[in-house]
């Protein structure tokens, strides 16, 4: 019991702390950025800039819905089956995988919930406009996914990431990487983390973008894109595995980061992609298309080892 | 000292004008009281009862074809009170000023009128009706103003089926409210320190409209020196405008580069203004035969350095801006305005141009001294959003040839001509000015007695293009409607609250 909950610290630990770190440099690179003569971030941007803005938005009070609860729950339980090292996981698994890619859609959906009490038809239309196409989106990470389960003939994410002891899974599926990351960086932009107004267009409009709810909402989207990007690595780029001397421990942050900075760059060079057409463009002409070759690919491939022994 | 500048001022286009009223004056001879020229327009003034018959005539003469709405705007004040309609023709350059004298109490009621008359003709004039409240109750969906970025200065009613819009009512009742007799007991001086207000974006322009229709008056030509500091203004000023415009795209695109390599090269070019004129919004430089203050050698010297790299960087945003297929695919066949629908609207300025129709008054008219310097004016086709941001960039570079030429030829001499201000004493009569500003035209109507302006008349471009706005949007989806009336370029500063529109 003790060593669960020493489990559960370390885990709410460190995404407390990631949430810190992450929404620190988003908003420096956004003060680096605009450099325009006065502008207020630019003197706000301090170590402590986070707290402020997290207690500005919780000064202002307002009811919650049951979905809020929902979100705000199910935030810190899509980590229960995710295994962060070999010993810090919450709930041994061997089909964690699917249940968390399962809770992921279940807070996506209650994302969706919530938004649709909204008052504003505009902001209402465009949240969830945004929220469903970041639905189709998930289409591509679930062909991966399943091309890497036909892979490595496991549900467990522990044991995926030791069978990539030799060489990492992104040497055998780069088209399956390629659409996870291509996936990752538009629901990222989709959700925007690094805007001010991130999910909720009218920020300061009435009552919207205030309060508690808000608050929970901005933890949700950070924890949304933590876990594609915690996912990923896992996944594809070998997890907490030794590289020569480097801690496992240390490789997999230097990932979370790495993948994380160039998220955040990738959102500010591509334009807003929540419309419909940008849908058709980018996702069911490009990334569907690739992610469905992969996974034919794939397929083929494990019917040919698996079931016919030919390779 | 040039021997030219102590020419008086010369009237463009004097003679066609002297023809087209002895038509007016034939065609119009008992439906009117009085026709005028007043610088670029023609003054008819007639009395309210009349106005059906005169319209008709203008709209459906074919020697006259007055096709295009300019504008209607009251002037309430202790001498007079009036309503003033513009109208204009594309066919043949016909530009008449209708001007309807009424009571005090009646000028509600004559405005209403005027609008429901005007409205047979002319779409465009159906903005000025008056729309009771109840009957928008059919709108579902209402943007208050903040919700589309920098345009605070309306609010939108849309009735939409799905994802598209049915019905679209712009009410422009959070706009500004602008007293009738700002430019009552003040002084010439001060009420050019306070003009840039109408324009926020290029501050220049007002003031400049001002002093032109003043010296008009006067019959003054200002140097040639006063002259190219103009140009020069003014043409830095277009810069920063354009820039603003396509910061203000990249804003709602949420592409953050472009965002802000835009303010990078928008503060410096408001920083050379500022080296000139001493202020960045509210310029407060141009004077009644010339220019504030000269521009020293070093000053000149200093954009001489800035242009290339002004030229180099906005080239490099252009670049990553139309080689981006995400942005062409989001801005192309949105918003379509075609040339007639421009022409009928009454719609001037690069949002024109972008139409198709080549229509510049500085190439027109030799406005200042526009006729020194070589330049094309560019033209678009597809009239679409992106059509109206690659004009602009067209122009930001035309605008950057412009001010290298100006800088090579920058003559020597006096910058301000000197006149009495204090005691100045005007012959009364009535004047218009037309400018062209990065909106489009920007014009005022004047009235002088001995000492002082009567009434003062001020109508911006960005009124016709938000009027039009409201029309192009229908039909399209909800999510391009900010895209589609940032793409117009609208001026907070220009749109005024007019009182008689909404019933309460």
């Amino acid at each position: 019991m003790l060593n669960i909950l020493k489990k559960i610290f370390f885990i709410l630990l460190l995404s407390g702390l990631n949430l810190y770190i992450c929404e620190y440099f988003s908003n420096k690179l956004t003060s680096r950025m605009e450099l325009r003569r006065g502008y207020r971030i630019n003197k706000e941007v301090s170590i402590g800039f986070p707290m402020i803005r997290f207690l500005k938005i919780l000064s202002n009070d307002r009811k919650i819905s049951i979905w809020t609860v929902f979100i705000f729950i199910l935030s810190f339980l899509i980590w229960c089956a995710v295994p962060l090292s070999s010993n810090l996981v919450l709930v041994e698994n061997d089909y964690s995988l699917i249940i968390s890619i399962s809770l992921y859609f279940f807070l996506v959906a209650a994302l969706l919930f919530n938004l649709s009490e909204s008052s504003y038809r505009k902001i209402f239309s465009e949240n969830t406009k945004k929220l469903l196409i970041l639905i189709t989106f998930m289409v591509p990470v679930l062909l991966s996914i399943i091309s890497i389960i036909l892979i490595n003939k496991t549900t467990s994410l522990k044991e995926i990431v030791n069978s990539q002891y030799r060489y990492w899974n992104i040497l055998i599926q780069p088209l399956g990487f390629l659409t996870f990351f291509a996936s990752t960086s538009l629901q990222f932009k989709l959700l925007g983390v690094s805007r001010k107004g991130y999910l909720s267009e009218g920020t300061g409009i009435g009552r919207e973008g205030k309060g508690l709810d808000k608050v929970v909402e901005k933890i949700s989207v950070y924890m949304i894109i933590f876990f594609l990007i915690i996912i990923m690595a896992l996944v594809y780029l070998g997890g907490w595995q030794n590289l020569y001397v480097i801690n496992g421990g240390i490789m997999l942050a230097l990932k979370f980061y790495l993948i994380f900075f160039i998220l955040l760059l990738i959102d500010r060079i591509i334009v807003r992609i929540d419309s419909y057409k940008m849908l058709v463009k980018i996702n069911l002409r490009f990334l569907i298309p690739v992610s469905l070759v992969n996974f034919i690919v794939t397929f083929g491939f494990f019917i040919l080892r698996d079931v016919y022994n030919l390779i | 000292m040039d021997n030219n500048n102590n020419k008086t001022y010369p009237l463009p286009g004097v003679v066609f004008r002297e023809e087209m009223k002895s038509d007016l004056e034939f065609i119009l001879k008992d439906k009117v009281d009085r026709i005028t020229g007043t610088g670029f327009d023609l003054l008819i003034e007639l009395p309210p009862e009349n106005l059906y018959v005169v319209v008709k005539e203008l709209k459906e003469n074919p020697r006259l074809r007055a096709n295009i709405f300019g504008g209607m705007n009251a002037c309430k004040n202790n001498k007079r009170n009036f309503l003033l309609i513009n109208l204009r023709s594309a066919y043949n350059d016909l530009s008449v000023l209708l001007k309807m004298e009424m009571q005090n109490d009646d000028i509600e009621t004559g405005y209403i009128e005027a609008a429901n008359i005007l409205e047979e003709f002319y779409k465009a004039a159906a903005f000025y009706k008056r729309t009771s409240r109840i009957a928008r109750c059919d709108f579902n969906i209402e943007i208050p103003p903040g919700i589309l970025d920098g345009l605070d200065c309306f609010d939108i009613n849309i009735y939409a089926d799905e994802d598209k819009v049915k019905e679209a009512y712009i009410d422009t009742c959070v706009s500004r409210v602008l007293d009738y007799e700002f430019y009552r007991d003040m002084k010439i001086y001060n009420l050019i320190a306070i003009i840039n207000r109408f324009d926020w974006k290029a501050g220049i322009f007002p003031e400049l409209c001002l002093c032109s229709a003043i010296e008009k008056l006067l019959q003054l030509k200002p140097t040639k020196r006063a002259r190219y500091i103009r140009m020069l203004l003014c043409e830095l000023y277009r810069i920063s405008n354009h820039i603003y415009f396509i910061l203000n795209i990249c804003n709602i695109l949420q592409y953050d580069i472009a965002y802000s390599m835009c303010h990078l090269e928008r503060e410096r070019v408001l920083g050379l203004i500022e080296t000139i004129t001493g202020s960045r919004v509210a310029p407060n430089f141009i004077r009644i035969g010339g220019v504030k203050k000269n521009i020293e050698e070093e000053t000149l010297a200093d954009i001489r350095k800035n242009l290339p790299l002004l030229f180099e960087n906005i080239r490099k945003i252009e670049k990553i801006m139309t080689e981006d297929f995400l942005i062409i695919e989001r801005l192309k066949n949105i918003g379509i305005i075609s040339k007639d629908t421009a022409l009928e609207y009454g719609v001037t300025g690069p949002n024109l141009r972008a139409s198709g129709a080549r229509n510049d008054l500085r190439k027109d008219n030799d406005f200042i001294s526009y006729g020194d310097l070589s330049f094309t004016t560019p033209v678009g086709r597809e009239g679409d959003c992106l059509e109206r941001v690659i004009i602009r960039f067209r122009e930001i570079f035309q605008s950057l040839r412009l001010v290298n030429q100006i800088i090579n030829n920058f003559p020597e001499g006096d910058y301000i001509k000197k006149i009495n201000l204090p005691h100045l004493e005007f012959q009364p009569g009535a004047i218009s000015q037309d400018i062209e500003c990065p909106h489009g035209i920007f014009k005022i109507y004047m009235e002088v007695g001995e000492k002082d302006i009567d009434s003062l008349v001020i109508k911006g471009p960005s009124m016709n293009s938000l009027i039009l706005g409201g029309e192009i949007i229908k039909g399209e989806s909800l999510e391009d409607i900010d895209l589609i009336l940032m793409s117009l370029d609208i001026s907070p500063g220009e749109i005024m609250n007019t009182q008689y529109k909404t019933e309460y």
